[in-house]
């Protein structure tokens, strides 16, 4: 499984970093007002908002590679500030940027997100 | 068959410059949080947000006479990547796309980062040999072919864009090499070829072939992309602004399908 590029510095991510966890509740509300609730997964589900600035155009061109290789598939992610690895995570969404401003001034932000 | 046409001394593009991948897929979240994806390979696109300015009078000429050859958005052309290294596998000569003639390639030399992803090129044998790959770009464009090149004798290679050609001295150090300009007039494919002699070894690494007229930093490639054969404008709509005599400027926006991922 495909692991994600790192800065030349061999950095993940760079400042600010967005972390958040997600878990999924189902819950039933009863006429008395009272609930019930189940909880559907037994771990949450972590996401990332990788923000990278000041990218040379190797390394723009490196995440542009990896996104295109990637496509949905999954791959392996190490959080950047735990340092645990998410065995199966995707990109979020359905549209990745990359703007190339200047020399030396390549911009991308990158959503991922653990599946399973 | 028509191209997008090139700015300046040949170039693409100016900065800034956006690429938007998009893709599509068929996405069931399940209750359990679990997700399912039918990634629908046909259906991809780059978007790409030129943004131009002090273009001179004959470059907004050839913009404006492909937005009107092209109807808009209707027809399609070729475009660029102007961010790509255009030659496929830059460090597997074994994959079908490069022609090795009678060169033996060995990989896993040292290259000039102290990583192993350098290849030597072994000559055995009486004549010139050639490493090669041919490319959808147009005799018309600039282009530069690149390389990192060292020989284990001293020597001379030639690296070459079909008949435009230069000729290298290899030593023992690693040197950046490169030939730029336009191709054959007419043509509409390149070849970028090593042009190795006799009884020679050569070490060489990071190929790189640009739409641009100078060499900027080795982007390894897995794959030949970078050329999209079926783009077209993304408005029916094109704005030119002359801001001074002679001088105009001008925000386009283009899409390119990328199928059969």
């Amino acid at each position: 499984m495909a692991n994600f590029p790192t800065l030349k510095t061999g950095a993940v991510a760079q400042y600010p970093l967005s972390c958040g966890a997600r878990f999924t509740t189902q819950s039933v509300r009863f006429l008395d007002g009272s609930q019930q609730r189940f909880r559907l997964l037994g771990n949450p589900l972590r996401q990332w908002v990788i923000k990278l600035d000041q990218l040379d155009d190797e390394e723009l061109s490196t995440v542009i590679a990896f996104v295109e290789q990637q496509g949905s598939a999954a791959f392996a992610f190490t959080d950047p500030v735990t340092g645990q690895q998410a065995a199966t995570c995707a990109i979020s969404g359905e549209q990745f940027d990359a703007v190339m401003k200047g020399e030396l001034r390549g911009q991308t932000t990158i959503q991922i997100e653990e599946i399973a | 068959m028509s191209w997008f046409p090139q700015i300046g001394a040949g170039s693409m593009a100016q900065f800034p410059l956006q690429r938007s991948r998009k893709w599509r897929a068929i996405v069931n979240d399940l209750e359990s949080g679990e997700r399912i994806m039918l990634p629908d390979a046909d259906a991809g696109q780059v978007e790409w947000r030129l943004s131009y300015q002090d273009l001179t009078d004959a470059e907004t000429a050839n913009i404006s006479s492909l937005f009107s050859a092209s109807q808009g958005g209707f027809e399609t052309f070729t475009f660029i990547d102007p961010m790509a290294n255009l030659l496929g596998w830059s460090e597997n000569f074994s994959q079908p796309g490069w022609q090795t003639g009678l060169l033996q390639c060995t990989s896993g030399v040292t290259d000039p980062l102290g990583t192993l992803r350098a290849s030597t090129l072994t000559n055995n044998s009486p004549g010139t040999q050639q490493l090669q790959q041919t490319l959808g770009v147009p005799g018309a464009y600039v282009a530069c072919f690149s390389g990192y090149f060292r020989g284990t004798s001293p020597g001379t290679i030639i690296i070459s864009r079909d008949s435009v050609t230069k000729t290298v001295t290899v030593g023992p150090a690693w040197q950046r090499a490169f030939v730029s300009g336009p191709g054959s007039a007419g043509a509409t494919q390149s070849t970028f070829s090593i042009a190795s002699g006799a009884g020679q070894t050569v070490q060489i690494w990071g190929l790189q072939v640009e739409a641009q007229p100078y060499p900027s930093l080795y982007k390894q490639t897995s794959a030949a992309l970078g050329i999209y054969e079926e783009t077209w404008f993304g408005n029916d709509e094109l704005t030119i602004a002359s801001t001074s005599p002679g001088l105009s400027s001008c925000d386009i926006v283009l899409v390119s399908r990328v199928s059969g991922r």
